[in-house]
């Protein structure tokens, strides 16, 4: 394909044209094995899409680097058949006595047919590489040698391998650990020519780890765990059952902790929406001891066992309806592992010792002391030591406000408890049934929050909250609250309820399960409080490529909470020179914006650490939250999460840019569209109309309903601007948001033979431009 | 394949966001705005046409003898085929943006389409077809019972109806069951509903596009008639048991199974499975592959009297790689579809053979640019395209329209119930009759008309 | 009257299938089999159920048939507690074991292993409607949560009124507490519904053809279900909406009262399903125990005391209330224990009797005066035929995403999900599991089915180039008579007898292609033979 010219410098400012420019960004679907022992190193493969041109890996946390050793891209349906073709032609060339017509009768020939078909390899190691690398460059497949051609053939004849372009790419790496990095997931991702990668996990074991050898459906893998305790990493393939043998000494209690939906939380294109696991136990008989399918409410299952007697035993993992796929990786951690439960209580103080009580298997010290951080959204992840070993990570809540104890009985009104607002209550749901009452006296006209973490500190309780007034009559009551920060959980069982208080008295909250159950592991946080408008901030993608000069399209989602709607101005937090933020608010009454963050003509590093942060005036007081970077990673074709990310990266590819300025709008502040016939929106840095090369053209980009760019070259000067027009239809005034103006260039390849056909090639993004529809001028 | 079996409703919060190309009409926009505003008339008319309670509409003269049923599994895309939209720009038509014209002037086809656009005189384009439902199963229940999903019942498709009353109890007396699949059943779809499985069709299995079209059963490879005579005796010198049983009805009911089945096996009645009997240049302009022999099939078997033949024709569900798919599949179906058209044309059989072109549903017109589609459609209920042929219905003829971008359905829109039960009449079977549950009370083959769509009923217009 | 032109019937037309082979008068069983070993006392339970199931029929004068020999026990209790058919291994062992109580070893060891909660499994899942597609809708991950449930719960060998219980009293997710899945498993969720569906499953009574009112009264019992979605694909919490007033109290709901009428008393924030389970599985309950024999009954016999098996209405009563009763009597006495039930009924002789009818009214199935034969399960029949020839079927779904594919080894006995099928299982009558009634399951055979396995490629490759000949073929040449006893002990489950070990006599043994046809075709023809297809 011809790499595009252009004449003018402004031009280049503005369009992202390099060649790099067109193609997509590269996109990473797994890595396997998904991690690698604390001070070892583990060669890794990791699967995506365009990942051609890979430059290196980048790791969060210090102590992990990797080397790149191998990219191979596998030849899609048209090469492959081509491939075919060459190499029977080669082939034939070699033995021509295989090509003969009366092949079929002569034993000799059928024999090496025969020989040839058992075993397709040794015909390949003839050929060698050399010749098979110039065989696979005449039909354009410059990223697969031999060595890919012999890992990719059993999944090109296998009927149950579906073709899944998203991972079919692979880079092949050396990734070394050093002995003190921390355990547990680390973000990865990969910096290529052409951008870079969204985050992937891979984590940092405490175990030595073993890698799954297939076949072992039938017969257990006995190499994989022979010696306890270990991580096993295993890769799920259609219809695939791995199983492994170990040996267990009578009385042991083993534990075996899968995670699979823990390393890549959400398909896209896969329902169930992830590598739903199942574990099995079979004793040395091949009688099943047990079978688990998850953890509490985690999808991963964990499987307990005191070993009865001393024997091999075997456990089995398999996606829970025999499904399979490249990306169905998993690691199982298995021996006599400290694993935590649950703790009690489920948070602390910033800052403050706090001693929680631990329940789980293999626990050496019972009860612990926590000094919790500072938390992002208002939890942490904590790994308590037992001993040498590190015990699985568990999420702890952190409040500011000093906590109390609930205690039993407080199950009905009169037994309530009388608490002083704002209160923080440590509590749990002792059992089936088991309702917890707090009194507390109240003012007329009062706005009151109620709010339980639970399901988010991963307590199973599945909250159900009520308000009651001094005769006990229900005022409000709330059952599940979605809480869009809360990347993982897919179920929102916490609950929230706010209340403006009718008149002065005895107000009630009862707090209970919603499905009735209940336990010492049913703990909970109840914090209620004067409500206390506030919000907070999700910006993705956590990973974006912006050409010098250019700008990157960035979406900023506002939770809003207690009844805040103003206006949320956002502002780059000591930004890296040259980058600049376009359209830069979340207005009144929008809770999801599309905004754009300017690059650098000359970028002085390729990567860059960006943070943005948001003010609003809440009351008399001006408050003040970072965006905290994400995901928005789909679910099974329909649902979407924000999964939240370490640090937002933005790469700036390619050279830097000639010329002096970048576009930006003519007037600043959020542009008035009047609803009778638009505006004219115009730019500084902008050429003339007639300036631009053929085929260039301009497009509103995700408008809301209504919008329409209607022409882009003002009649009297000629100048570049843009009108732009809400339809009175379905355009109120008052409406604000911004609008992105995306620029597309139509180029018609000729080439020959093909048949004509035009291609549309995106070329970049011009300033957003925040906006607000008026009903006239 | 991917959706949930329930409807997915187009304004809930659970809907496709709105990266992913505005949201498809739900029905409320509908009547609101779009479709009916201009055909506000219309509705009050209809309104009024139930108050004056007009004379029942002339009752259709059946003409047809059996039918063909093209099923393109999966959903085709309607834009991309019999109703394009060359002018909705590239995010809608992709790289299939010049239709082409057929040999009745005015209308145009999609340009993978030449050989069919030949016999366009022969066709009844519906583009008006719609019942709103995204999911495969729900829409397939839907489009070939005309009932919607959920209900107590289970009906049974048009298939089994017509097995029913043009079957065995209606003096059909052909060997061949009254229902054939070509070549594997559907199997989300029961195609018998609470009819049982005496009504289920027969799938006929094998290939019909490899050299030996082995029907499961009827033709087995390697065994002489001579062996299977040899056999056949072996089979009763074994059968102690039976003889000490005589007069059990249940083995009764076993023997006489087994003649009938030996009567396939060893009679002529499997013959007409045996392409070889027909002439290698006609094999060769319905395409030497599974679809276009499949076709070839039908119409032998449409010529031994077989009241209903369905050729399920999978690989229409694209979700990605859509545009590949369609230049790789669109003219192996247009090369078998119209070779079916001119061979029934040619023997005379089409006035007496409806041949039924359609899927579940359409696909989103606006094409799924970004991962993981990468240039996809979804699915889309709310308007596609079925196409009718011969046995009463007249050709050259395109009923209704979808808007500029084939969103919604402009004009005449038709109910799948309205296609069947022109089907049903045109094949002499009555749209009021009932049939008999297992659990006791009668239920109509057809529902009442639907409340949320309302149409002109019948398709009246091209009888 | 009617009775008597139905036995002609019969006869003229069973004359004339068999036509121009002369017929050997119906003598003793045939076969080397010896006259029924000493029957060790059966236990207490089994023989009332014989006294109950004799007294009846010496009251009408109809001769009962006499004991089963050994070789037709033996098949017969492995395809009805294992879904399988004995090996060659375990036919001799049984065969030739002389011990007096071996019978009943042989049921305890078939309780006690896994194939019985496989076969088990099959059969609670077609009534509880477990199937992931329309009309049900479970979805695949629900399905398989709740057959592992189904499954360990016959494993552990569950009391079933706990089981029932748990059923009917269940709270939270689909995924992770599977026994909610049974107010899934329906076509329509209003307590109507709902009550209609435990009615038929429990109850096995079609509360359609109740009395007015019985009906509404016991759907308010299920008025207070609440489901709610999550933001995981098809998860759906199902619980005890504790927020609304106790059923009856609502607007225009009617009062709670259980189906033989007595009110019934449920304070708020109590489980109004609690309390119709309570009630439901109280010994003295008319439909419970009764519904649950005699649906067992059906599953042994092919045919329940009380015809269409989950159809107990007054004027629909059953063949032999005497028997009913007494089973009832056993299943509640043993503290609703399956296994005892079923070791009951398997020890008693009424199911040992033999499956030829000693006269024409003793051929009335619903005399149970012999063993009325029926034939095999879909799902029994494929796997028979693939555990025979060493061939696996492949099954899998388009449903889930990548799809699902079930592993060869898995069979068709334990598919979960009732949506993941195949032509062939479909063909010999596998239920869709759309309604849960026992009917959707058809044993009746047709000529499909017969051209499947006389004649379809799939059938002809799995004999010829499975593993069933290869050892059989080595030594023919030199002993044709132990080939034949062999293939006779695989596939009958049988010893030849003398007129069947000459069955090979007419081939000329030096020649490999011969004899190989030969072998081919005997296995072909005693696959295809009645006695293989049914269960007697």
């Amino acid at each position: 394909m011809r790499t595009l010219e252009f004449s003018s410098s402004i031009l280049l400012g503005i369009l992202a044209l390099p060649a790099s420019a067109q193609l997509p960004e590269p996109h990473l679907g797994y890595a396997y094995p998904a991690g690698a022992e604390r001070g070892a190193s583990a060669r890794v493969v990791l699967g995506g899409q365009h990942l051609q041109g890979p430059r290196r890996v980048l790791f969060e946390g210090k102590g992990l680097e990797a080397r790149i050793l191998h990219y191979c891209k596998p030849p899609n349906r048209g090469q492959l058949n081509r491939l075919r073709q060459k190499i029977r032609e080669w082939l034939l060339a070699r033995h021509p006595e295989l090509g003969r017509k009366d092949r079929r009768r002569d034993p000799k020939v059928q024999a090496k047919l025969r020989r040839m078909r058992a075993n397709p390899f040794a015909v390949l190691d003839e050929m060698g590489p050399e010749v098979f690398k110039r065989i696979a460059r005449s039909v354009r497949l410059n990223a697969f040698d031999l060595d890919d051609l012999k890992r990719f053939l059993p999944k090109f004849r296998d009927p149950k391998r579906q073709p899944n372009a998203q991972i079919e790419e692979t880079l092949t790496l050396e990734v070394s650990v050093a002995p003190d990095a921390r355990p547990g997931l680390h973000e990865l991702r990969v910096e290529t020519n052409r951008g870079l990668s969204n985050p992937i996990l891979f984590e940092v074991g405490q175990y030595g780890e073993s890698l799954e050898r297939e076949p072992n459906d039938e017969r257990p893998d006995t190499s994989a765990c022979a010696t306890l305790p270990c991580t096993i990493n295993g890769q799920i393939l259609p219809g695939d059952v791995d199983r492994f043998a170990f040996f267990a000494r009578k009385g042991t209690r083993i534990v075996a902790a899968a995670q699979a939906r823990r390393l890549v939380p959400y398909l896209a294109d896969a329902v169930p929406g992830w590598f739903q696991a199942v574990m099995t136990l079979y004793d040395e008989a091949g009688n099943r001891i047990a079978l688990v399918d998850d953890f509490k409410f985690d999808p991963d299952p964990v499987l307990s066992f005191k070993a009865p007697k001393d024997g091999t035993y075997v456990l089995e993992i398999r996606d829970s309806i025999y499904r399979g796929r490249e990306d169905f990786v998993y690691r199982i951690t298995i021996g006599r592992i400290p694993f935590v439960t649950g703790v009690f209580p489920l948070g602390g103080r910033p800052g403050q010792a706090t001693s929680v009580k631990l329940s789980g298997w293999n626990l050496s010290k019972p009860t612990a002391t926590v000094v919790p951080g500072k938390a992002r959204d208002g939890r942490i992840e904590l790994r308590f030591r037992q001993g040498r070993r590190l015990s699985n990570p568990i999420r702890f809540g952190v409040d500011p406000l000093v906590p109390i104890r609930a205690r039993e009985p407080d199950d009905s009104p009169d037994q309530a408890r009388k608490v002083e607002l704002p209160v923080l209550i440590d509590g749990r749901i002792e059992h089936p049934g088991d309702l917890d009452v707090f009194r507390f006296e109240g003012k007329a006209g009062e706005w009151i929050t109620a709010e339980v973490r639970a399901r988010r500190l991963g307590s199973p309780l599945d909250s159900l909250l009520e308000i009651l007034d001094a005769r006990g009559r229900r005022l409000a009551f709330n059952d599940d609250f979605v809480d869009k920060g809360a990347g993982l959980t897919t179920h929102h069982a916490d609950s929230r309820l706010r209340i403006r208080l009718p008149e002065d008295g005895t107000y009630m909250i009862r707090l209970g399960d919603a499905q009735h159950h209940g336990g010492p592991d049913a703990a909970y946080r109840l914090r209620i409080a004067p409500s206390r408008p506030d919000f907070a901030l999700r910006v993705t993608p956590a990973s974006l490529s912006i050409p010098p000069g250019g700008f990157g399209v960035l979406t900023v989602h506002a939770l809003r909470l207690d009844g805040f709607d103003g206006d949320i101005r956002l502002s780059l937090l000591d930004p890296p020179p040259g980058f600049r933020l376009d359209g830069a608010w979340v207005p009144k009454g929008v809770d999801k914006i599309e905004l754009t963050l300017g690059a650098p003509r000359k970028p002085q590093a390729p990567l860059h650490s960006i943070r943005i942060v948001g003010r609003a005036a809440l009351g008399e007081e001006i408050r003040e939250h970072e965006a905290i970077p994400a995901e928005d990673m789909m679910q099974a074709f329909l649902y979407r999460h924000l999964v939240p990310a370490e640090k937002l990266l933005v790469k700036v590819p390619g050279r830097a840019r000639r010329g002096r300025t970048t576009p930006r709008l003519a007037e600043p502040g959020p542009v008035l569209l009047p609803l009778d016939g638009g505006r004219w929106v115009r730019f500084t840095g902008l050429p003339k109309a007639n300036a631009l090369p053929r085929g260039l053209s301009f497009e509103l980009h995700d408008a809301p309903k209504g919008m329409s760019l209607v022409k882009t070259e003002v009649p009297e000067d000629g100048m570049l601007a843009f009108l732009l027009r809400p339809d009175p239809a379905s355009l109120k005034a008052g409406t604000k948001g911004n609008l992105i103006l995306r620029i597309y260039l139509t180029r018609t390849l000729n080439r020959p033979g093909a048949p004509r056909r035009t291609r549309r090639i995106f070329a970049g993004n011009l300033p957003a431009i925040p906006f607000e529809v008026i009903r006239r001028l | 394949m991917k959706d949930d079996g329930t409807t997915m409703k187009p304004n809930t919060d659970e809907t496709l966001s709105r990266e992913d190309g505005p949201l498809p009409l739900s029905r409320r926009d509908l009547l609101r705005g779009g479709l009916y505003g201009s055909a506000g008339l219309f509705l009050s008319g209809l309104g009024a046409e139930r108050l004056l309670g007009a004379p029942r509409a002339r009752a259709i003269a059946p003409k047809a003898k059996s039918i063909i049923q093209i099923w393109m599994w999966g959903g085709p895309s309607h834009i991309d085929t019999f109703d394009p939209k060359p002018k909705a720009g590239h995010d809608y038509c992709g790289s299939l943006d010049n239709p082409i014209a057929t040999n009745v002037d005015g209308v145009r086809i999609g340009e993978l389409l030449p050989l069919t656009a030949k016999h366009a005189d022969k066709l009844a384009i519906l583009r008006s077809m719609t019942h709103g439902v995204n999911g495969h199963e729900t829409a397939s229940y839907i489009t070939q019972t005309g009932w919607k999903a959920g209900g107590r019942v289970v009906h049974p498709g048009i298939g089994a109806v017509v097995a029913k009353f043009k079957g065995y109890e209606a003096g059909y007396e052909g060997l061949i069951p009254p229902y054939i699949v070509l070549t594997g059943p559907q199997g989300r779809f029961s195609e018998s509903g609470f009819l049982g499985s005496r009504y289920k069709p027969f799938a006929t299995g094998g290939d019909p596009g490899r050299p030996k079209f082995l029907v499961e059963g009827i033709a087995a490879p390697g065994i002489t008639l001579k062996r299977q005579k040899v056999r056949r005796d072996l089979l009763d010198r074994v059968n102690t048991f039976a003889k000490r049983r005589r007069g059990d009805p249940k083995l009764a009911e076993f023997f006489r199974a087994q003649e009938q089945a030996y009567d396939l096996i060893l009679g002529d009645a499997g013959k007409v499975f045996d392409l070889e009997q027909e002439k290698p240049e006609l094999r060769e302009r319905y395409g030497k592959n599974t679809f276009g022999q499949s076709c070839l099939v039908a119409r032998r078997l449409v010529e031994k009297g077989v009241p209903y033949v369905t050729i399920n024709y999978r690989g229409w569900d694209t979700h990605k790689q859509h545009f590949e798919t369609m230049r790789r599949k669109l003219p192996e179906m247009d090369r078998g579809l119209s070779a079916l058209i001119e061979d029934l044309h040619e023997r005379g059989l089409l006035d007496s053979t409806i041949v039924w072109w359609g899927g579940e549903f359409g696909r989103t017109p606006k094409v799924l640019w970004n991962p993981p589609w990468n240039g996809g459609r979804s699915h889309f209920g709310y308007a596609f395209t079925s196409v009718v042929a011969g046995g009463g219905f007249e050709g050259g003829k395109v009923v209704g329209a979808t808007d500029e971008r084939g969103m919604s359905v402009v004009d005449r829109p038709i109910h799948p119930r309205d296609l069947l039960g022109t089907m049903y009449s045109l094949m002499g079977i009555d749209p009021e009759s009932t049939l008999r549950h297992p659990q006791g009370d009668r239920i109509p083959i057809l529902p009442p008309p639907d409340p949320e769509i309302p149409t002109k009923g019948f398709l009246r217009e091209i009888v | 009257m009617r009775r008597i032109l139905f036995l002609c019937g019969w006869l003229s037309l069973a004359a004339t299938s068999v036509e121009g082979v002369a017929v050997p008068l119906p003598g003793p069983e045939g076969g080397s089999a010896e006259a029924p070993t000493l029957q060790a006392r059966a236990p207490a339970a089994s023989r009332s159920l014989d006294r109950a199931v004799f007294m009846f029929l010496r009251k009408r004068g109809i001769p009962h048939a006499g004991t089963c020999p050994d070789h037709v026990f033996l098949r017969r209790a492995y395809l009805d507690l294992g879904g399988r058919l004995p090996t060659l291994e375990e036919c001799k062992r049984f065969l030739e074991d002389e011990k007096p109580g071996k019978r009943a070893a042989l049921i305890d060891e078939l309780l006690a292993r896994r194939e019985f909660a496989d076969l088990w499994a099959m059969r609670w899942c077609d009534v509880l409607r477990v199937k992931s597609e329309f009309p049900i809708n479970l979805w695949p991950n629900a399905v398989q949560a709740y057959y592992q449930w189904v499954w360990t719960s016959l494993r552990e060998n569950k009391p079933y009124d706990r089981f029932v219980r748990e059923l009917l009293t269940s709270d939270g997710s689909n995924f992770r507490v599977p026994p909610v899945n049974f107010y899934r498993a329906l076509q329509s969720r209003d307590p109507r519904s709902i009550a209609k569906a435990v009615a038929l499953t429990f109850m096995g009574a079609r509360a359609e053809k109740w009395p007015k009112g019985r009906l509404d009264a016991m759907a308010m019992f299920f008025s207070r279900i609440a489901y709610k979605r999550t933001a995981e694909w098809k998860e759906e919490i199902v619980y005890f909406d504790a927020t609304r007033p106790p059923p009856g109290e609502g607007k225009d709901e009617v009062e709670p009262i259980f189906p033989d009428g007595r009110k019934a008393r449920i304070e708020p924030g109590r489980d109004p399903r609690a309390v119709f389970a309570d009630w439901l599985i109280r010994k003295d309950n008319p439909w419970f125990a009764k519904a649950l024999v005699n649906r067992v009954w059906a599953w042994l016999f092919g045919r329940g005391v009380v015809h269409e098996a989950d159809d107990l209405r007054p004027d629909n009563p059953p063949s032999n209330p005497a028997l009913l009763d007494a089973l009832a009597k056993t299943f509640t006495d043993s503290g609703y224990d399956l296994h005892a039930l079923l070791r009951a009924i398997l020890n008693s002789r009424v199911y040992q009797q033999d499956s030829i009818p000693p006269s024409q009214e003793a051929a009335d199935e619903s005399l149970f005066a012999c063993y009325p034969i029926h034939r095999l399960d879909a799902e029994i029949l494929i796997d028979a035929l693939c555990d025979l020839t060493g061939t696996r079927e492949r099954y899998s779904s388009v449903i889930p995403e990548p799809f699902t594919w079930i592993p060869p080894s898995l069979g068709a006995i334990r598919i979960p999900d009732g949506s993941i099928s195949s032509p062939t299982l479909e063909v010999f009558g596998r239920p869709p599991r759309d309604t849960g009634v026992m009917s959707e399951r058809s044993s009746k055979v047709t000529a499909d089915q017969r051209l499947q396995l006389l004649n379809a490629s799939r059938t002809i490759l799995k004999i010829e180039r499975g593993t069933l000949l290869r050892p059989i073929l080595r030594n023919l040449r030199r002993n044709p008579r132990r080939a034949i006893t062999e293939l006779y002990l695989r596939i009958l489950s049988r010893y030849p007898d003398q007129e069947e070990l000459r069955l090979l006599d007419g081939i000329d043994m030096k020649n490999w292609r011969a004899r190989r046809d030969a072998l081919v075709d005997l296995a072909w023809a005693l696959i295809n033979s009645a006695e293989f297809q049914f269960q007697h």
